[in-house]
């Protein structure tokens, strides 16, 4: 594959290590030694290997200039001067909360970030932002994390070498005079998607001045079955957006609307309000419940919560699309195949039918753009559109004048481009890898790249500029349902990266600007336009301290199908025979960017709860055929070009789709994501990039996965209690266990609630629970969670205090997936304490069990006693010098203990947050208020599922929750007394399908 | 055939003299040097690379061996109970052997002690090395700090850490004790100056007098009584570590005796190993006899079986529980991914185990020596199990896990035994491997029954003469 061979060529040029052992006094050797790879490659002119007169007094300037290792980053000076006059309102300890923006696949979800004297360190979910409303998703809060990756790109780079970014401007100041004669003709710029009106803004005014210049869109995760779809039913490109809460039936098309659809925190918090009996309207003990069908060709966390689930390849999710459509009365076309039962698909129209309105299907992103237009059309006539259980708006980051990558290939083969300017956009790696943009790329003159890491395309670029982190930059957002929120630097570039909106302007004319200008030079002209009236520095900072523009959510416009859309429907296809090989976004690392980033390497994928590694997903039967078992290798072909990947059998997965992951196999990522899993985009092509047909031919290799859970099955034991909602209106109590009777022994004394004293407990919502790992990562933030690497994974020694399990039913074709959050259960009766010989965990008042790392010996006797096995233990050196993956110090949370090795630990239910109320409250001389607190996995979780609170209060949810008729304990008859309980999940299924089902 | 004991346990010509000479002689002037510093070269480099496995270890981190969550005890736990067990029989054939006046005792009682003592260095190293950090043992004592800080006592390990010094410092007390009147011989005996001054410090004055005998009987008599109840609670304690938490396949109250017999039957195979390796190498075939190989296989027999019924009950009581846990642990054993290691086992405690009811596989040196190897083998592999299918497969399938040993597991277990062999070895250089006042008394024994036989007969033919 070329752009490795290429990347790495380029980068190895210069080693210079000559330096060692030759003449000089010793300090040249303590150069080499303390001096990074980038500052050698400074110091000496790269290939020269001997030491001439002339280099070496080179190399003596060059080290008087650098001065040590400070020389080529650019450090804050301020932080290194202690406060003399403590600026107002920072109390140094306290955290101080500021708002702005995370990004998913584009697309915004509103944050609070958290920063300790200037430090960030832990991303909220804005709770006033529509897309979080306070919950957050794992890359958000992962970006923390690379925030601070010394991997960052540090320096403008010029063919490889270090530059200033003078020398770039200068440059550029020639190019843009031939642009400006040439009208920006041979000039084309590439990006992903542009939502950020300012920018937008920007872009246009480039246009503008440049109009022969040329736009092109390249995101590999993108959307482009919605917008086609929408011209096709209503000859104008729409985005929709769902209104969960209004939904009493959905039907998902291979739709993850949960976990990778944009606005899908949103919709998992809406339609999961819906779906529990605890978050019901009537709750406690809602009887009716909200219902979800999911017709899907891989396994996802929406299907995973899905009523009814039904496993089809992914060609056939259009016939399925069909068969739907036209059992409620739409006229199109029958599919050439029936893949979804005569029953099923009567049952689901019947159900759909009778809560038109309150039905909704929902199509997923990967999906092409018939579907989409067989989905809307089918809510159309739901009456979905009318009861705005689906909204259309403007599309948000849709770029109608921007043209396809493969259009630049064919303008650089036709030799039209000779300055191509990559936006944050990383084709080497992503482009399809029919297009060979390697090639093109190479065929262009000049060619620049804007972006936070030198990565494949920048190693291939003349020029690279680094760019900030969203948390280094000012700027300006857009959500899935188009509000606007601010982007707050909270710290000043760390690695000296340029903001988006500074690089464009450098773009367009001489000069530096300041970045919080020119966000705030266009919200004041926009602010203008509006002609509100009022003030805008008012409106200016009302904005940035809310987070959120108000009232910026788009409008919703009318729409209605075309009178002839039906005749734009591409005719049936034929059934496909073989096996599609579906490429679909990582749960974790989207499309690639976020590889480099450990937390999210380390996060169990959901339904997988695979880590460090992409594998071919196969259906258990498959295998069983193939003689394939979990780490087989095996060999995809697909389009002529193939690639050896490990398997991974997923009960779920259809029998004939083969599912892969993009995102791995970065070839210049990182220390941490380099070479990690294999990259799908090899196989990937322009004209079907979501699916395509595909073989496969077992290796008879073995490779290791670094799963977090190896046993798929709960053995029938009852750790997840579940029953069908008739079962729960028969018998509410039915999850109710026995709890031992009563005892000889006395009450453990500090567990017992006593008087004016808290009671902490927490409860899990299992109906609720959509298994998406948010928490997960949440905990790893905010308790200075050590990243371990997939060989400790694999060996079983992951140190995520908060886990969530995940059991599949014995049918392996149709598995019931439930999800199960782990966190300590906090016993009453504690396991752990009593078998510690040093007295190292102990029961606090308020029912904490805590663990004191200073009085660890490392026994590990609690964790082989803790039925739950909760507890994590330091294996090795996770955090300090000899850790492979060390976290940077500036991440960790100053509020919690960083561990050292040989320790065990455990969730803590973030006692850190409940000493700091604690604190709050007692300077103010009050109680501790119901809400105040919250642990940072219940603050994460999008569905709400989890409940912390006091037990001593009686108006306390989670008090309440304990009287709830789902609630009970895991292994309860152990006689552990846990404080976290669970609420049994109820589900809904159809009952006219359930008893087709039992007639099977 | 009637016989007489003490006639088989001796050979007839042995003389206080001649024994004294023959064993003292192994000390002072030993004739096999070169197998001896052959093995002694071999185990010394063993020792040493375990020397070199505990700082890389302790340098590195636990991590190093094949545990995890949910097995988090795995090799060194296995280990430490395993040499704690064949410590057992040291103490007991010295001390409850010596209180119940087992005649056949003597010549194999320093072997034992000696085993006994080196058995537990290697159990304490293990015990150390397990921990997540070392350096803070002393957190286990109860030593007044200004933090006002005290171990728990409710936790089996402090009672554990007791249990092992205890025994510890008992057995080197015991052993030392009973060296005392030997180390005097050969003060006594001895040639060359350093050798004077080496055991002479070492006899710490023994004179042989008749208060020193008597003194020392007396003392004797109280350690060997106090022995007793040691030998039956440090393992009974080990094994309350298991026992006392609420595993699966550790919750059984069955676990005290059934770990002291196995201690025992792993402990008498052990004297048995090396009785037949220390005849042999130093040509003992008449100090210890077949005789004293059948009363040691005898033993195995006995506490091998004692062993079989403990694991009957504890199958029965998984079964009888009716604890869904306890059975799927068992089911566990019998099928799951250690199964190989329960049916060794089985196949090394149960089926082996029953020839020793033959008595010429009891008197054959190197039968006795397979199968003390053999039983050694399977009462590893039953701590194995243990700790490993009980839990790497408990309460919550979603925890499962299959750790698998890792090279330093192996390497410090060899290395282990290598240490043992290197302070045996060590030991058998530089004191007497038979104890020669234990002997010289057997003798006196035999010569007074000799001449009260005499006296009788010849009160006979006085009076069949009258």
């Amino acid at each position: 594959m070329p752009p490795i061979e290429r990347g790495e060529a380029q980068d190895g040029a210069g080693e210079p290590d000559g330096l060692e052992g030759k003449r000089g006094a010793g300090y040249w050797r303590r150069l080499t030694e303390l001096a990074t790879r980038e500052e050698r490659l400074l110091c000496s002119d790269g290939d020269s290997q001997t030491i001439s007169r002339r280099n070496l007094l080179k190399l003596l300037g060059a080290s008087m200039a650098l001065a040590g290792l400070p020389g080529c980053t650019r450090e804050p000076r301020e932080v290194l001067v202690p406060y003399v006059e403590q600026p107002e309102q920072l109390v140094p300890g306290l955290p101080r909360y500021y708002a702005s923006a995370a990004f998913v696949g584009g697309y915004a979800h509103g944050v609070l970030a958290e920063s300790h004297e200037g430090r960030p360190i832990k991303l909220e979910g804005n709770p006033h932002h529509p897309a979080s409303l306070g919950a957050c998703d794992a890359i958000s809060q992962a970006s923390v994390l690379s925030l601070y990756d010394p991997d960052r790109s540090a320096s403008v780079r010029n063919r490889g070498e270090i530059a200033s970014y003078g020398d770039f401007q200068r440059e550029l100041g020639d190019r843009r005079q031939q642009w400006n004669a040439r009208r920006g003709g041979g000039l084309a710029f590439v990006s992903g998607t542009v939502a950020s009106p300012s920018q937008r803004a920007r872009i246009d005014a480039l246009r503008e001045r440049w109009p022969q210049a040329r736009w092109f869109v390249h995101e590999p995760v993108d959307r482009e079955g919605v917008f086609a779809g929408s011209e096709m039913l209503f000859g104008r490109a729409l985005e929709p957006r769902y209104r969960f809460d209004r939904v009493a039936v959905a039907v998902s098309l291979d739709a993850d609307f949960m976990q990778a659809q944009p606005g899908f925190l949103r919709y998992a918090r809406d339609f999961t309000a819906r779906r529990s009996p605890r978050l019901g309207k009537d709750a406690p003990g809602a009887k009716k419940l909200a219902r979800l069908y999911a017709l899907e060709s891989t396994p996802s966390v929406t299907g995973a919560s899905a009523d009814h689930r039904l496993a089809l390849p992914y060609p056939q999710v259009e016939d399925a699309a069909r068969q739907l459509a036209i059992a409620l009365g739409i006229d199109i076309p029958p599919p050439l195949q029936a893949p979804v039962p005569a029953h099923w698909i009567e049952a689901l129209a019947r159900d759909l039918q009778d809560h038109a309105g309150a039905a909704l299907v929902v199509p997923g992103d990967q999906q092409p753009a018939a579907v989409h237009a067989l989905a809307q059309a089918i809510n159309h006539k739901l009456g979905a559109f009318g009861s705005a259980a689906v909204e259309w708006m403007t599309p948000v980051g849709f770029d109608e004048q921007a043209r396809p990558l493969a259009d630049l290939i064919t303008a650089i083969n036709a030799g039209e481009i000779d300055s191509l300017v990559l936006f944050d956009t990383n084709p080497v790696y992503t482009a399809p890898a029919d297009l060979d943009f390697v090639q093109a790329l190479e065929r262009v003159p000049w060619r620049l790249h804007w972006g936070e890491y030198l990565d494949e395309t920048a190693r291939l670029c003349q020029w690279h500029i680094p760019a900030a982190h969203p948390l280094e930059s000012w700027g300006d957002t857009r959500a899935f349902d188009g509000s606007t929120a601010p982007l707050q630097p909270l710290i000043r570039p760390l690695r000296g990266g340029r903001s988006a909106l500074q690089f464009l302007h450098a773009l367009g004319q001489d000069g530096e600007e300041e970045a919080r200008k020119l966000v705030r030079d266009y919200w004041q002209e926009e602010f203008t336009q509006r002609g509100e009236g009022g003030d805008f520095e008012t409106f200016w900072r009302t904005t940035l301290r809310k987070g959120l523009v108000s009232g910026s959510a788009a409008t919703p416009v009318e729409a209605s199908p075309r009178a002839d859309w039906r005749s734009s429907l591409p005719a049936p296809r034929p059934a496909a025979n073989g096996l599609t090989l579906q490429f679909r976004p990582d749960a974790a690392l989207w499309d690639g960017r976020y590889a480099n980033n450990g937390w999210l390497q380390e996060m169990p994928r959901p339904l997988t709860a695979l880590t460090w590694d992409n594998a071919l997903l196969v259906s258990p039967s498959l295998a069983e055929r193939e003689g394939l078992e979990v780490g087989s290798l095996v060999r995809v072909t697909s389009g002529g070009r193939s690639l050896t990947v490990p398997v991974l059998p997923l009960p779920g997965q259809p029998e004939t789709a083969l599912t892969l992951h993009l995102g791995y196999g970065r070839a210049a990522a990182g220390r941490v994501g380099t070479g990690v899993g294999v990259s799908a985009y090899r196989l990937r092509m322009s004209g079907n990039p979501w699916a395509a047909a595909a073989t496969i031919t077992p290796s008879g290799a073995e490779q290791t996965l670094a799963l977090t859970q190896v046993h798929d099955s709960m053995e029938g034991r009852d750790l997840v209690r579940a029953a069908d909602l008739g079962e729960y209106r028969r018998n509410p109590g039915f999850a109710r266990g026995h709890a031992p009777e009563a005892s000889l022994y006395p009450e453990p004394e500090p567990a017992g609630i006593g008087e004016g004293r808290h009671a902490w407990a927490m409860a899990i919502d299992l109906s609720a629970c959509i298994g998406c790992n948010a928490c997960v990562t949440a905990c790893q933030a905010e308790n200075n969670i050590p990243v371990v690497g997939a060989q400790e994974v694999s060996r079983g020694r992951q140190m995520h205090w908060l886990r969530v399990d995940r059991y599949f039913a014995p049918t392996a074709l149709q598995p019931r997936t439930t999800f199960q959050p782990v966190p300590c259960m906090q016993c009453e009766n504690a396991p752990c304490e009593y078998v510690c010989p040093v007295g190292a965990t102990l029961h606090s008042g308020d029912g904490l069990n805590q663990m004191v790392y200073p009085r660890c010996v490392g026994t590990r006797y609690c964790s082989q006693n803790c039925p739950y096995k909760v507890r994590r233990f330091n294996w090795f050196d996770f955090t300090g010098e000899g850790a492979r993956y060390p976290a940077p110090p500036a991440v960790h949370n100053p509020d919690v203990t960083v561990r050292a090795r040989g320790v065990m630990e455990k969730c803590t239910y973030c006692v850190q947050r409940i000493v700091g109320a604690r604190r709050q409250a007692e300077g103010e001389q009050r109680d501790i208020a119901e809400g105040e607190l919250q642990t940072a996995c219940q603050q994460a979780c999008p569905t709400q599922a989890i409940v912390f609170g006091d037990l001593a209060r009686p108006d306390s949810e989670v008090r309440r929750l304990r009287g709830n008729p789902l609630n009970y304990a895991m292994l309860e008859d152990r006689n552990t007394r846990p404080r976290t309980t669970y609420l049994a999940a109820v589900h809904n299924p159809n009952p006219a399908l359930q008893d087709e089902d039992a007639k099977d | 055939m009637a016989e007489n004991p003490q006639e088989n346990l001796l050979p007839a010509d042995l003389t206080h003299a001649s024994m004294t000479e023959r064993i003292a002689g192994l000390v002072l002037a030993p004739r096999s040097r070169g197998r001896w510093l052959l093995a002694f070269l071999v185990s010394a480099v063993l020792a040493l690379l375990f020397v070199l496995c505990l700082v890389i270890v302790f340098a590195t981190g636990v991590g190093l061996f094949g545990i995890n969550i949910p097995v988090a005890w795995g090799f060194p736990i296995v280990n430490t109970i395993w040499w704690i067990g064949i410590a057992h029989a040291g103490t007991l054939i010295s001390a409850v052997l010596l209180l119940t006046r087992q005649p056949w005792r003597a010549p194999v009682a320093r072997l034992a002690e000696a085993m006994a003592m080196f058995a537990i260095v290697c159990a304490g190293f293990y015990a150390i090395v397990h921990l997540g950090r070392p350096q803070l043992m002393h957190f286990l004592l109860p030593y007044p700090n200004t933090m006002g800080l005290w171990p728990q006592w409710r936790s089996p390990l402090v009672w554990d850490f007791f249990a092992i010094s205890t025994y510890f410092v008992f057995t080197l007390g015991f052993l030392y004790f009973s060296l005392l009147p030997d180390f005097a011989t050969l003060r006594d005996r001895a040639r060359s100056r350093w050798q004077q001054i080496f055991y002479g410090v070492l006899a710490l004055g023994w004179r042989n007098s008749a208060l020193h005998w008597a003194r020392y009987e007396q003392a004797n008599g109280v350690l060997a009584a106090v022995a007793a109840p040691i030998v039956v609670s440090v393992t009974g304690i080990i094994s309350l570590d298991l026992a006392v938490s609420l595993v699966p396949g550790f919750h059984f109250p069955i676990f005290p005796p059934y770990f002291v017999a196995g201690a025992l039957f792993s402990g008498f195979a052990t004297v048995a190993l090396l009785a037949v390796v220390t005849r042999s190498f130093y040509g003992l075939q008449d100090l210890i006899t077949r005789r004293h190989l059948d009363y040691l296989g005898r033993m195995m027999l006995l506490f091998g079986l004692i062993v079989n019924y403990s694991y009957s009950q504890e199958i029965f009581t998984a079964w009888y529980s009716g604890d869904i846990y306890m059975r799927a642990v068992y089911l566990d054993r019998w099928t799951g991914p250690y199964a190989p290691a329960w049916w060794a086992m089985i196949f090394c405690n149960v089926v082996l185990l029953q020839f020793l009811w033959f008595r010429r596989v009891r008197r054959s040196p190197w039968a006795l020596f397979a199968l003390a190897i053999t039983s050694n083998v399977g009462m590893w592999l039953e701590r194995y199990q243990i700790l490993f299918t009980s839990t790497h497969a408990d309460f919550i399938p979603a925890n499962w896990r299959t750790p698998l040993p890792t090279v330093w597991d192996g390497l410090l277990a060899l290395a282990s035994l290598g240490l043992f062999a290197f302070f045996l070895l060590a030991f058998v250089r530089l004191a007497p491997v038979v104890s020669m006042h234990d002997m010289r008394s057997a003798i006196h024994r035999r010569e007074e029954q000799r001449k009260e036989q005499q006296q009788e007969q010849q009160k006979k033919q006085r009076e069949d003469g009258e």
